[in-house]
């Protein structure tokens, strides 16, 4: 710049002195222009050594009055130079001096004071190495003066103009391009030993400037200057600049057209350096900004300045325009509408090269909206008042920030201050919100429906970076510290098929502190209602959770706690319901080292009331369930018992359990039993019904294996024990349990019913014992065995047991290889039983062996059989099967009078004894029909064989045999018809030889053969003692 | 009286000669057993070896899921033995028909069984 002025000044002391010799030789020679011409080109070279031309020079006299002057028409200043656009430096239409006349001929001294230069055309040219076409004038003041000047000159001027001209400037070492066209300058003043007075006016056509990211026009360009320099120290004045079209485009167009309209009353003073703004004010279009206060210079380069500045009210809007592309992209459709002003500006502070002063204001947006794309509604009615602290030593804040807003029907209030702006932007923030959860429509699942009014309170201190991975990563430490409370009134929530409802919760979020690990999660409502489809329903009563979690990202990495207190939980799941008192959950997890997550749960509740339909109730008065988990991510997620690895224990005190169409209830002292990696150990569990207890204990295991792959075994290995059983009464409780047929219903042989499927891949062993059992009148002692469930097989195996009238055994078995095909089988015996007892134990056995009634006495009794059955549990008589054997000796006959009947028939004489010796009986059902048979009875001195057929409708044919007698007859006895009303008819004697194996013919000894089998085959599942 | 005596004694000596006798009865050919009967839904299959299976379809009962028996065949004394889990149910039949289209057997209370030979593969 230095450079450049001092380049302009010797150009135009060249230029005058030039003039000057001009003006000599034209005053000297009073002549013509064609002379004047001539002289001036003449002399010019002895002052200059440039090449200046003219075309013609004219002397005034009267046009400059009272002063002489001198007009050069069509002059050119040459410089030429490689690269530049001309050869001209300057091309001056008309060039007009005007020198002091006085002065001039009296002191032959030119003192030169107005210069008019019209249409100039001036090229000024730097090459990319920084010479440029003006240093032609550059060696002007080292120029040795060899020849003889007739005058003196000198410089005074009061006026300077410049008349429709044009400049050109093309710097290629800076890269610099400008243009001024239609250039008008006037520049008059004043300048004494003292002082400087100058009025500046300067205007023109086109001013256009160029240069590396940067380019302007300005057109009509207004800029003038009135003031004055006392003492070549004090500048005072009034700058004023305006142009109607001003374009400055940075890479992007930063303004367009606009009018910029500069006013800056200034003072300088050069020593000591300072310089003041009086109301400056600096306008584009009709924003205007003020300035006022002072810059003093504390030493080189080091000023302090104090001013005042402030805006008028800027439409934000229309100054969205005026960011760059690059600002207006990363808003990302962000709009902004409103106003806003500063106020309140200070610039206070020293400026230098390490130092920046701090500058201040108020900030206020009124009436604003700002819309942001990925939202539903805009911010509305948004007023911003904070006060803004600029200092580029440090960092620039935000204080006292007063955010209102509404967002559609909500309204959001913040409070605070940001620290540091531009850098981390610590976050100190106040923020309430009147919140209609309807408006968070757009953050919500389109499935889900939001309804409530929440009253928000959040105090933030964070810095922007750590709330922002915080919201990224829902990892939470104590660099972002939060508090909310928020208080919900009608919150509804509607998803799918859930819904929750309450009437007013209150939620507490706490982020964590040095002394806390953790996000502290608080919820308390009074009354808080789920559904799930028609089917789940829950109401928690007087609900209050607290819950800490370090993270909610990952809940397999998550260090959490929670306990969930409830004055009551009512649950629903169709035809379930429980209800609890008090109960009291608590859920903590915590990750390990390898990633892995422990998780432990535990249930505590009161008096706790369950129901299915209105068929089963069960109340208790206390539960407590203490439950874990170990996380093996080597183990597949979809494998959960391997991967997590749970464990729990279940207690139950005190419980009832309340069967539809049971009188009794089922008392449940207590019931303890832990599930682990190993299996379910049953440690405890006791039930009680009627006069009956059940005790169960011991293990199940496989069950992982099981889960995995039902190919597994799953193994239960379970002691069932009862000091008490009372068959009776648990038959009577039980009887129709569950059935509710009308007995007017007829039966379709369609419908299918729901039978119990006995599952497969099991093998449950239960060993049951029983100090006492009661069945009708009978009581058994020590009853033992085995009941199992293995290979789809379900098999009471010899059940042992005692009473005073039998020693007994029980097999029984049972499949279900589908549903409407059935499997029962049973292997029953009885030694040393009495039939009289064997027959009211086991009245069915009537049916089967309907002439059992009329002995009585101890026998011996195997009988099995086995059936298919329909999902109904109605017998297929197709597989009806049954085969039994009863042996006794010393048999007293109870139907004396039949007995005597046949007795008579027969002619066997029994002496007044109704006894039978003995007999060995098997028997064979298929189907329904049953075969009796062939059998000896002794009485006496006669031995008799008997048979039988008849069907279970109870016809039937018997026939007796007198076999052995003292008389010669061998009578045979038909007795045949309903069994209540048979009728009796003598016939031959069917089995003379039957019991005479010498005798026997070979149909006969088939017949034994087979008796004998049937006989031997069911003795073959009597246990050994 | 001596007339009387007559006919006890004759009633006797025909009480004793009738005692043991056995009626006679047609034989048939084992070989023909072989091969699948049905009596309505009622399905009795005679295998070699002396091997059967027997199974209703009334009763929803398929040939896979059919009860297996013994059995064994003396010229007209058919016998099935059913076996049971735990014991045994011999079933002694008469035959009264054989031929290759029909199979008529008498059971032991008297009720007479018509088959004919299922000749659907």
């Amino acid at each position: 710049m230095k450079k450049a002025l001092k380049i302009t000044g010797i150009t135009l002391a060249s230029l005058v002195g030039v003039i000057l010799v001009l003006s000599t030789i034209a005053l000297a020679v009073v002549t013509s222009p064609k002379r004047l011409t001539n002289l001036v080109k003449r002399y010019v070279p002895k002052y200059v050594d440039f090449d200046v031309r003219l075309q013609q020079a004219n002397l005034t006299l009267f046009k400059t009055f009272p002063d002489i002057g001198l007009e050069l028409d069509q002059v050119a200043i040459m410089s030429p130079m490689a690269g530049a656009p001309s050869d001209t430096l300057a091309s001056i239409d008309k060039l007009t001096l005007s020198a002091d006349a006085k002065k001039f001929l009296k002191e032959k001294q030119i003192v030169v004071k107005k210069l008019i230069l019209d249409e100039a055309y001036v090229n000024l040219f730097t090459n990319a190495e920084g010479h440029s076409n003006l240093d032609i004038f550059s060696s002007d003041s080292t120029k040795t003066d060899t020849t003889t000047k007739p005058f003196d000159y000198s410089v005074a001027l009061e006026e300077l103009k410049l008349n429709n001209s044009t400049v050109f400037f093309n710097d290629l070492r800076s890269k610099l391009h400008a243009a001024a066209i239609g250039l008008n300058a006037d520049i008059q003043g004043s300048m004494n030993d003292d002082d400087i007075q100058a009025v500046l006016g300067l205007q023109a056509n086109s001013l256009r400037l160029q240069t590396e990211g940067l380019s302007g026009a300005i057109q009509q360009l207004n800029l003038g200057f009135d003031g004055d320099f006392k003492d070549y120290n004090h500048l005072h004045g009034t700058l004023q600049v305006g142009s109607p079209d001003l374009t400055l485009n940075a890479g992007y167009e930063v303004l367009h057209h606009d009018a910029l309209n500069v006013k800056l009353p200034v003072t300088l003073d050069l020593d000591p350096l300072g310089a003041s703004l009086a109301m400056a004010s600096i306008g584009l279009n009709d924003y205007q900004i003020t300035l006022d206060g002072n810059v003093i210079a504390r030493d080189t380069n080091s000023y302090n300045l104090d001013m005042t500045f402030a805006t008028n009210t800027l439409d934000i809007e229309d100054l969205m325009h005026y960011l760059p592309e690059k600002v207006t992209k990363s808003l990302n459709g962000m709009s902004f509408k409103g106003k806003a002003a500063l106020t309140d500006g200070k610039i206070t502070g020293c400026y230098n090269d390490s130092t920046m002063p701090l500058i201040t204001a108020k900030v206020n947006a009124t009436d604003a909206t700002i819309g942001i794309p990925s939202l539903p509604y805009p911010f509305k009615e948004t007023s911003l008042s904070t006060l803004m602290s600029i200092d580029l030593n440090d960092s620039i804040n935000a204080k006292d920030i007063q955010l209102n807003t509404k967002l559609n029907r909500s309204t959001i209030e913040a409070n605070g201050d940001i620290t540091d702006l531009t850098g981390t932007m610590d976050l100190d923030m106040n923020l309430k919100s009147n919140l209609y959860l309807t408006d968070l429509k757009a953050f919500l699942p389109k499935n889900m429906k939001l309804n409530g009014h929440a009253d928000a309170k959040v105090k933030l201190q964070s810095k922007l970076d750590d709330l922002m991975k915080t919201v990224n990563t829902l990892q939470f430490n104590n660099k972002m510290k939060a508090d909310a409370n928020i208080n919900v009134n009608s919150f509804d929530l509607a998803m799918d098929s859930i819904h929750a409802a309450s009437p007013l919760m209150k939620l507490t979020v706490a982020t964590p502190t040095a002394q806390r690990k953790g996000l502290r999660l608080g919820l308390t409502t009074t009354s808080l209602t789920a559904t799930a489809g028609p089917k789940i329903n829950a109401n928690l009563s007087d609900l209050n959770l607290e819950a800490n979690a370090d993270r909610l990202d990952k809940i397999e990495s998550a260090l959490t706690n929670a306990t969930l207190n409830l004055s009551a939980l009512n649950l629903v799941y169709d035809t379930i319901r429980c209800d609890a008192v008090s109960p009291t959950i608590t859920l903590a997890t915590t990750p390990k080292n390898n990633k892995n997550l422990n998780v432990s749960a535990t249930l505590k509740s009161g008096q706790l009331n369950a129901s299915a339909g209105s068929g089963y109730q069960l109340n208790t008065q206390s539960i407590a369930v203490a439950a874990s988990a170990r996380q093996d991510k080597s183990k597949d997620a979809s494998d959960f018992l391997n991967h997590w690895n749970p464990t729990a224990d279940f207690a139950l005190n005190n419980a009832q359990l309340t069967v539809a169409n049971l009188d009794e209830k089922v008392i449940v002292p207590s019931i303890d039993f832990q599930f682990d990696d190993t299996g379910l150990d049953f440690k405890k569990g006791s039930i009680k019904l009627g006069k009956s207890d059940l005790n169960l204990k011991g293990k199940v295991t496989g069950i992982k294996e099981w889960m995995a792959d039902t190919k597994n075994l799953m193994k239960a290995d379970l002691a069932v024990h009862s000091n008490r059983l009372d068959l009776n009464e648990i038959m009577d409780l039980t009887s129709g349990l569950g059935v509710k047929r009308d007995s007017t219903e007829v039966e379709d042989k369609n419908v299918e019913g729901d039978p119990f499927m006995v599952p497969e891949g099991v093998d449950l062993d239960f060993k049951v014992t029983a100090n006492k059992a009661l069945y009708r009148n009978f009581e058994f002692n020590d009853l033992g065995g085995n009941a199992t469930i293995k290979d789809g097989t379900l098999m009471l195996r010899e059940i042992g047991f005692t009473n005073e009238a039998a020693q007994m055994q029980l097999t029984a078995m049972y499949q279900s290889p589908r549903k409407n095909h059935l499997f029962l089988s049973m292997d029953f015996h009885l030694l040393d039983v009495q039939i009289y007892d064997l027959l009211h134990m086991i009245p069915e056995i009537d049916t089967i062996v309907p002439m059992l009634k009329t002995f009585d006495g101890a026998a011996e009794f195997h009988i099995a059989a086995q059936t298919n059955l329909n999902a109904k549990y109605d017998l297929k008589m197709s597989t009806f099967r049954a085969a039994a054997d009863i042996e006794g000796a010393n048999l007293q006959v109870r139907d004396i009078a039949s007995f005597t009947k046949i007795t008579d028939m027969l002619k066997v004489s029994t002496n007044g004894l109704y006894k039978i010796d003995s007999l060995d009986i098997q028997l064979t059902a298929f189907k329904n029909e049953v075969d009796l048979w062939p059998f000896q009875i002794a009485i006496g001195k006669y031995k008799a064989t008997l048979d039988g057929h008849y069907n279970l409708n109870k016809m039937g044919e018997y026939h007796i045999s007198i076999t052995q007698s003292p008389l010669p007859t061998r009578l045979g006895l038909k007795i045949s018809g309903p069994l209540n009303n048979l009728s009796y008819q003598l016939e031959p004697c069917k089995y003379p030889n039957l019991y005479r194996p010498e005798r026997r013919n070979d149909t006969e000894q088939m017949v034994m053969q087979l008796k004998k089998k049937i006989g031997e085959e069911l003795r073959k599942g009597v246990r050994e003692e | 009286m001596k007339k009387g005596c007559i006919v006890i004694g004759l009633a006797v000596l025909l009480a004793l000669c009738s005692c043991g006798s056995e009626p006679v009865t047609p034989t048939f050919d084992e070989a023909l057993l072989v091969g699948e009967w049905i009596d309505s839904t009622l399905h009795e299959k005679y295998l070699p070896e002396g091997i059967g299976t027997t199974w209703d379809t009334y009763d929803d009962v398929t040939e896979e899921e059919a009860d297996t028996f013994n059995w064994s065949f003396d010229g007209s004394r058919l016998i099935q033995e059913h076996h049971m889990v735990v014991g045994i149910v011999p079933r002694i039949l008469t035959v009264t028909k054989l031929d290759p289209d029909s199979l008529v057997y008498q059971d032991s209370g008297g009720l007479l069984h018509h088959f004919h030979r299922n000749v659907m593969p």
